[in-house]
């Protein structure tokens, strides 16, 4: 059961873009039992269930750790936290943007029989994604707290950071789920797009190895959203220019979706 | 007071053909001279619904005949709010619930009563409410222990039991029916009929299509004949039966 009062008009608004919102907020329950039922059924009948998820993050540090280190010759104790952290981050924001991309498209049977606002399904994913990175998150903690990293005073900075980066993938994920629900070539755009940043990004490598090329990480957006959440747990103060990064692309982010949201969120079932 | 008013409701399905469906294409056509425009005013689209007027009042039970495609589900589903139309005006007074296809929403890898819960809270069913309606539902089903198991492992007829149980459920002010479906042995069928006609005697307002006249007679007074998209004719169900099906020859 819908709405008591539906009145629908030629007119784009850009409420239409918070009203849904709202609307999907409110529908919690519904959402977050979307997402643990999706991890459910991803790890149904696995022994491990979704401690397969800590195990393979654990199995890729350590192999990345016993390489890298020797490649750059950095002291284990300090580049395995640092990676650790960082292959944390980048596990969700290449989650979030893969499975973005499918969100209207996988919610298709839903989408055309009951009339709810389109943000739960991209809050589904968002949350299903934060789930499998709290169960990854034991692994980078366990890391630092074996290497001796962990720096309380700084946690409530990394607390900040992570909830900018949650809020950077809510819009993201809106952004994708609406272009992939037109365009059907966007997965494989996203995942070419994701192999790159992977290696641009400072995450298996410090920015200060780049020299005089030190701008690729600085003007890199995704080495602030990184960087803030990563710098706090291992004791530092992450600089003020992180921050702005992320601040400016989430405001402009968001400003976008609503905007995109409001002109094409009619036509979104039309399109599956 | 419950009622439905349309005005000049237009619904457009764009073809989207793989070749439009790429990026690729949308960025290479200013290059290439190819003869597939890709114009916003001149895609190819499928007018579903023309024009339509209509408007439902309260105590109304309405019927919607015509032949395959001619925009009945359509129809029923812009009433449900889920096609947006492209231009025209729609209001509705009261809750909304529409039984359009079986099954919504159930997941083979989840339990019967997890199934319940969840399309329960998808319908927007009130958090407070579920657990008292999934008990009404569970004791409908009759399906006991079975609700405990996954629901991939059930019998087709289980299975529909379930579904019909969970999307009867409902309590709306305005009912949306596509084809009734009856469901399970014989037995079940029964309790399911007295169920289904108890769920559309509570609802102040039914919109009910299907090709069947003698449940059509039954359950409505009036009816609405769609043709080609749009409404032939409006009136009370005798004589719009009668000129539809005059015309089927």
């Amino acid at each position: 059961m819908s709405a008591n009062y539906l009145i629908i008009k030629k007119r784009v608004r850009l409420t239409t873009a918070f009203r849904d919102l709202t609307a999907g907020i409110e529908a919690w329950r519904l959402w977050s039992k979307l997402a643990q039922q999706d991890l459910v059924a991803r790890y149904q009948r696995s022994w491990l269930g979704p401690f397969w998820l800590v195990f393979s993050a654990a199995i890729f540090l350590i192999a990345l750790s016993i390489v890298y280190s020797t490649l750059f010759h950095m002291e284990i104790a300090e580049y395995v936290p640092f990676l650790a952290m960082g292959i944390l981050c980048w596990g969700f924001i290449s989650g979030v943007a893969v499975e973005g991309v499918s969100t209207f498209v996988e919610a298709e049977t839903y989408i055309r029989q009951v009339s709810v606002s389109l943000f739960i399904y991209v809050f589904r994913v968002l949350y299903r994604n934060i789930l499998i990175f709290l169960h990854q998150f034991i692994v980078a903690l366990f890391v630092l707290a074996l290497f001796g990293k962990l720096r309380l005073t700084t946690v409530p900075l990394a607390v900040l950071g992570l909830f900018l980066l949650f809020l950077q993938a809510g819009w993201i994920i809106s952004l994708l789920a609406i272009v992939g629900a037109r365009f059907r070539d966007l997965p494989q755009i996203v995942t070419n797009v994701l192999q790159i940043l992977f290696f641009i990004t400072p995450i298996f490598w410090e920015p200060s190895l780049l020299g005089a090329k030190r701008w690729i990480a600085d003007y890199n957006p995704l080495n602030s959203v990184i960087s803030i959440i990563r710098e706090p747990f291992l004791g530092h103060v992450p600089i003020l220019d992180h921050y702005w990064l992320v601040l400016g692309t989430n405001a402009f982010g968001w400003l976008l979706i609503v905007v995109v949201y409001s002109r094409f969120s009619k036509r979104i079932v039309y399109w599956l | 007071m419950a009622y439905i008013d349309l005005d000049n409701v237009d619904v457009d399905f764009p073809l989207l053909k793989p070749e439009h469906r790429s990026l690729k294409r949308l960025l290479s056509a200013p290059l290439t001279r190819s003869r597939f425009g890709i114009d916003a005013r001149r895609r190819l689209v499928l007018h579903a619904l023309k024009r339509i007027c209509l408007s439902i009042s309260q105590g109304d039970r309405v019927a919607v005949v015509g032949a395959n495609g001619a925009g009945k589900s359509t129809l029923l589903r812009v009433l449900a709010g889920i096609y947006p139309p492209i231009s025209g005006t729609i209001t509705i007074e009261g809750s909304v619930a529409a039984l359009l296809s079986m099954g919504l929403g159930m997941r083979d890898d989840l339990s019967g009563s997890a199934n319940i819960e969840f399309c329960l809270l998808l319908q927007g069913v009130p958090p407070k409410e579920i657990a008292h309606r999934r008990d009404e539902i569970a004791s409908f089903t009759e399906l006991g222990d079975y609700l405990d198991l996954h629901v991939g492992a059930y019998s087709s007829g289980m299975r529909v039991r379930l579904a019909f149980a969970i999307s009867t459920a409902l309590d709306p002010n305005i009912l949306i029916i596509d084809e009734i479906f009856a469901a399970g042995d014989a037995r079940f069928i029964k309790k399911a009929e007295t169920r289904m006609v108890d769920l559309i005697n509570r609802s102040k307002i039914l919109v009910f299509a299907s090709h069947s006249i003698a449940l059509i007679e039954r359950f409505c007074d009036k009816a609405v004949w769609l043709d080609g998209g749009e409404v032939r004719q409006y009136g009370p169900i005798k004589d719009v039966c009668q000129a539809y099906l005059a015309s089927l020859g």
